[in-house]
């Protein structure tokens, strides 16, 4: 049995059940979930501003799904937010979801394009970063922006789908992307149309993060702590 | 039920079996593993020219697991003789090992690198580093390493090339400043633990990685991208 904890690090429990939902779908049959959101932080997360306010409460509930004895701990946000430092502070694996859906992304293609929701001018300093930080800049294709509030999606789903099929086909036809990447966990069964009608493979990065986190349970491996070395101790107040 | 073939892109079958084995342990319950080996081409795969000899052998190995039912293929050899080919020819996932084992690499630490088995280093450097620069990852990767040994003799003496397998791992942790370990030959089976235990460092099994990746692909009903991998056209080809 392993025990995943996903944590999601906005101070909202308003997608913890979608999501669980979803992840359901795709865990092993021996795979335990457990989903917590934040209590303080930003109510989504939009930008690199954003990032900062979720951060440290996001660590401190990976720290706490260790203390508890879960396996794993999956950061459920396309920003990646508190990923270094819960890898560093942990010695369970953790895994963000853009880190693992980039990767998977580049194995089945030559480029890339991440479907992000948020507004462009906003929106695009945090996910170009983390494809520079993840070493995979070469492979991105473009970051495409829905331009619509991550808080309205779910209630505007058919404007969602019509958005992101309009971009993915800009992204396909204009900027050379063979595959898509939605850039926001929050997309929940959007990706048929751009699938079937553009011929391109569209990775989810939820279900992807969940797989990876599995496989690294079993192969009993986790982050490097030659690299992401323990933090010292010391004070640090609150 | 997920069924998935191995194909080992050499002439022997020495290593069917322990592939088999190996895979069986790590697969998901709902998975099924057959292991084939190419009916003609090399021997063992060390170079590019061992890989050009594996190739179009190993490809027509994809294209029967594809036209028998199959869900997934993984192209056993780091070397990865014939990948981008089946990506081609195919519509189901295909995998490499070392695609799969440097991209997992990628997500644990800043560096890896690779420790494998050859001739000499001249022979398998040069031919792992064209891999990696395919893959973009060439940035990632501290240093290729090359225990001299021949891979034949992994079935051998295994204690003996254990040694010599954790000597360059070591070097690669201390001098190259590794964090991450990439096993760069399918057929260094077990030494994993030693080198995790010694070194204190991820080592990533290259065809267990495949495996793991090439199951999540048939899962999520994702394959290799038909915009890039585009079908190959209709034509007479002769053997």
């Amino acid at each position: 049995m392993r025990q995943i904890k996903i944590v999601v690090p906005v101070a909202t429990a308003a997608w913890n059940e979608l999501i669980l939902e979803d992840m359901g779908r795709y865990k092993a049959a021996d795979t335990e979930l457990a989903i917590v959101n934040i209590e303080k932080g930003p109510e989504s997360i939009e930008c690199t501003y954003d990032v900062a306010w979720a951060e440290l409460f996001t660590v401190q509930e990976c720290e706490k799904a260790e203390a508890e004895g879960c396996d794993g701990v999956i950061i459920y946000c396309f920003g990646d937010p508190g990923l270094r430092a819960a890898k560093e502070k942990l010695n369970i694996p953790i895994v963000g979801i853009n880190e693992p859906a980039v990767h998977f992304a580049s194995m089945l293609g030559n480029r890339f394009s991440i479907m992000a929701v948020g507004p462009d001018t906003v929106n695009r300093a945090m996910l170009a970063d983390n494809v520079l930080l993840y070493g995979l800049e070469s492979r991105c294709a473009s970051i495409r922006f829905l331009s619509m509030p991550v808080l309205e999606i779910e209630r505007q789903k058919d404007k969602q789908a019509r958005r992101l099929f309009e971009e993915a086909t800009v992204a396909v036809e204009e900027d050379g992307a063979d595959t898509i990447v939605l850039g926001c966990g929050s997309m929940f069964g959007v990706e048929k149309k751009v699938r079937n009608e553009l011929n391109v493979p569209v990775v989810v990065p939820g279900p992807v993060a969940l797989r990876t986190c599995e496989a690294l349970i079993d192969l009993g491996l986790a982050q490097s702590k030659r690299f992401f070395a323990a933090p010292p101790s010391k004070k640090r107040v609150m | 039920m997920k069924k998935i073939r191995v194909v080992v892109p050499v002439s022997v079958d020495v290593w069917n079996e322990p592939i088999k084995e190996l895979y069986d342990q790590h697969k998901g319950s709902d998975t099924e593993v057959t292991v084939v080996n190419i009916p003609k081409g090399s021997a063992s795969v060390e170079c590019r020219y061992d890989a050009g000899w594996s190739e179009l052998f190993t490809v027509l190995e994809a294209e029967k697991a594809e036209s028998e039912g199959c869900a997934g293929v993984i192209i056993y050899c780091f070397g990865e003789p014939g990948l981008l080919l089946a990506k081609e020819k195919l519509t189901i996932p295909v995998v490499g090992i070392s695609e799969a084992g440097v991209h997992f690499a990628s997500m644990l630490g800043k560096r890896f690198s690779v420790i494998t088995v050859g001739p000499s280093p001249e022979i398998s450097v040069g031919y792992l580093e064209d891999n990696l620069e395919r893959y973009d990852l060439a940035h990632k990767c501290a240093s290729i390493r090359v225990a001299v040994m021949e891979i034949l003799d992994l079935m051998g003496d295994p204690e003996h090339e254990a040694q010599l397998v954790l000597a360059e791992a070591k070097k690669a942790v201390e001098d190259d400043g590794a964090d991450t370990i990439v096993l760069g030959c399918g057929s260094m089976l077990g030494m994993e633990k030693r080198i995790t235990n010694e070194l204190g460092v991820p080592v990533v099994v290259p065809g267990i990685a495949a495996l793991k990746v090439c199951e999540d692909l048939i899962e999520m009903g994702l394959a290799q991208s038909k915009r890039f991998f585009a079908l190959p056209p209709e034509k007479e080809r002769t053997l």
